[in-house]
């Protein structure tokens, strides 16, 4: 498929004592929604931080919106003010209000609009026409100071948002008004606006989700668009006899006393003539986790 | 001017108007208070070094520990394009201001004290023996100089400790005691100063606060571009 | 439209046969444009790329024309034809069932009958 890259990397590479971080090639694909998965520490963070200009002790190198280099992003502000990122819990300092919060943005971002933020505070019951507006961050709950980070953010006018575990501190249906956040913001840009975040929450996001990055040990293991994904890789489900058999020719498997259970490359599919197997199209999470399963230094069971 | 709105829209306003107005004429108030009580200059002695105390722990309330790296709330600024001129100016802003306090709490707590206060009381005579003497303002002048260059050197410190309120307080009363020793050091030689000595200790003092503000803010910008560039490697 | 999570067919599959029928049912004329891919996506709360996928396959079938930065339109005649094609489809394989019923030497009332009977089946 053809698709233009939001942001696209070459050769990002990042040592740190006990953690490397090389990837190859990036490519996120622009007006839509990445989802970036992956165990913790397998270096979500640092990328997202690398991408959003947090973390700038990188080499590599990055090219924004198919014509901006990591230096325009530093020192062209039009190209740092179409970024917008939300990190983990600590990003705000705790002693700003939300009142604060609007006016600092303001300072910050030519494009935040004031009027947009108290109307997403509202919406998302945080400060209901104007209420709690002098209450702290360090106050808030992690739910509401990630709908703090997310109003923030929202109400600039960017071309990609990076969020870093945006779901995580929601509940469910925050986590679904967040989905509908994102849905509304691709569908505004029109083919413009992309997202890329990262997320343990691989199945609340998953209606939203139109490519995944998978990650671990600080590179790219898979990536692709979902559909594309739900046909490389077949969910299988056999009996216990096979069981032996089909280790050997599915991409992960797990057994118990009645059966075995695994997901298969649809390109292996043919070996697995002459057992009696079921299939299935897996969900998004089921191949994160088997992806993630093949990789992995946890023991599995 | 940028540089002001840049100060009163970064720090919490709360802050502002608490340790830049609400603290240091609280102090000067309760000096005059206390002169009522206990005639004698000793009180804005006392209040001169709670305030000092109470001072250095209001820098938690402000930005805390900014100069450590990835420090809270640096983030943000780092994701815009204007965050560390933003942060620049709002720090240059609070250098200024730690100037400014302590001069409007020596004016005022001392004004207030003296204007109560009969300079020859018995009690004044045998507890300050440098009272009524002419150098009494230079004295002041150097306690307020003193009071600037630790607070300076405090923020230096603390800036770098994790928000720990006990720490900025501990690190307070550390400072509290190097000012105690420099007064009790003026109240045991007492009158017998004479002026040119004191304008000499002055012009010391005066120089090395001059050499350490513009160290500290020298650091501090090298220490903003350092952290916000990611200049120093940091394990994960 | 109705979209069924586990129903085993794949959702954009549920999206392109809902919007197949409205097509052949005229509810969209010639030249309309089905809503944008994203708007779509919005609207189900499903994602982009499955809304996609789905008008890929209505384009495969060529019920639908792309258009670079515009989105699809509605194909009229293309729909006319559809229907031609279908019906060549079924006689393909009328024929090929009286070709193999001449080779077992079934008649045709026998073949008419079996014919019927099959009918039947299905629509019971």
């Amino acid at each position: 498929m053809e698709v233009t890259s939001a942001i696209k990397g070459e050769k990002i590479y990042k040592k740190f004592k006990k953690f490397e971080l090389n990837i190859p090639e990036l490519k996120i694909p622009q007006g839509y929604a990445t989802a970036l998965i992956g165990e913790n520490g397998a270096g979500k963070t640092t990328l997202l931080n690398i991408l959003s200009g947090i973390r700038m002790d990188y080499k590599g190198n990055l090219l924004y919106f198919d014509k901006y280099t990591d230096k325009d992003r530093e020192f062209n502000p039009e190209v740092k003010d179409k970024i917008g990122y939300t990190g983990p819990g600590k990003y705000y300092l705790p002693q700003w209000t939300i009142g604060d919060v609007e006016q600092i943005s303001k300072l910050l971002f030519p494009s935040f609009s004031s009027e947009k933020f108290n109307q997403l505070c509202t919406e998302l019951a945080l400060s209901i026409n104007g209420e709690n507006r002098k209450k702290k961050n360090s106050n808030l709950s992690d739910g509401n100071k990630m709908k703090l980070m997310l109003s923030g953010v929202f109400a600039r006018d960017t071309d990609i948002l990076l969020l870093d575990e945006p779901a995580s501190p929601l509940d469910p249906l925050m986590r679904d008004k967040l989905c509908q956040m994102i849905s509304e913001y691709i569908e505004e840009g029109n083919g413009q606006k992309s997202v890329f975040f990262s997320t343990h929450n691989i199945s609340d996001m998953e209606n939203i989700t139109d490519y995944a990055i998978i990650m671990e040990h600080g590179t790219v293991v898979e990536e692709g668009f979902v559909e594309d994904l739900k046909e490389k890789y077949i969910l299988v489900k056999g009996e216990r006899e096979d069981a032996d058999k089909a280790k050997d020719i599915l991409y992960t498997v797990s057994t118990n006393s009645y059966g075995f259970e695994g997901v298969c490359l649809a390109e292996d599919l043919d070996k697995l003539a002459g057992m009696d197997v079921v299939e299935e199209t897996p969900s998004l999470y089921q191949i994160s986790v088997a992806v993630m399963k093949k990789n992995t230094k946890l023991v599995m069971r | 001017m940028k540089k002001f709105r840049n100060y009163f829209t970064l720090f919490n306003t709360t802050y502002i108007v608490v340790a830049n107005i609400f603290i240091p004429v609280g102090f000067a108030v309760a000096s005059l208070l206390l002169s009522f009580v206990f005639e004698s200059t000793p009180s804005f002695i006392i209040c001169y070094f709670i305030y000092m105390v109470v001072d250095g722990m209001t820098d938690y309330f402000s930005l805390g520990n900014i100069y450590q790296k990835n420090n809270m709330g640096m983030d943000y600024l780092k994701t815009s394009f204007e965050g560390m001129v933003v942060m620049k100016d709002a720090l240059h802003v609070d250098y200024f201001t730690r100037f400014i306090r302590p001069a409007v709490f020596m004016l005022l707590a001392y004004d207030l004290h003296f204007i109560y206060l009969q300079k020859d009381t018995i009690l004044n005579q045998l507890l300050v023996p440098w009272i009524g003497t002419k150098n009494i303002l230079l004295i002041v002048f150097e306690l307020y100089l003193v009071f600037v260059f630790m607070q300076i050197l405090l923020i230096n410190i603390d800036r770098y400790i994790s928000m720990a309120q006990t720490v900025y307080t501990l690190n307070s009363f550390v400072t509290l005691g190097f000012d105690a020793l420099i007064v009790l050091l003026f109240m045991w030689q007492g009158s017998d100063i004479n002026t040119p000595a004191l304008i000499a200790v002055i012009v010391a003092t005066v120089a090395l606060l001059v050499v350490e503000a513009i160290i500290s803010i020298l650091h501090m910008n090298k220490k903003l571009q350092m952290s916000f560039y990611d200049e120093v490697e940091k394990e994960d | 439209m109705k979209l069924l999570q586990n129903s085993g067919v794949p959702i954009y599959q549920q999206i392109a046969d809902s919007f197949k029928a409205d097509i052949l049912a005229g509810k969209y004329r010639e030249g309309d444009y089905l809503p944008s891919i994203r708007s779509l996506a919005m609207e189900l709360k499903i994602s982009v790329i499955t809304t996609k996928k789905a008008y890929e396959q209505l384009e495969q079938v060529g019920l639908v024309t792309a258009v670079q930065g515009k989105g699809f339109y509605v194909n009229a005649q293309d729909s006319e034809m559809l229907q031609e094609q279908h019906l060549r489809k079924v006689e393909a394989s009328l024929s090929e069932a009286i070709q193999s019923a001449r080779v077992a030497g079934i008649s045709s009332d026998e073949l008419k009958d079996m014919m019927d009977a099959l009918l039947e089946m299905e629509d019971s």
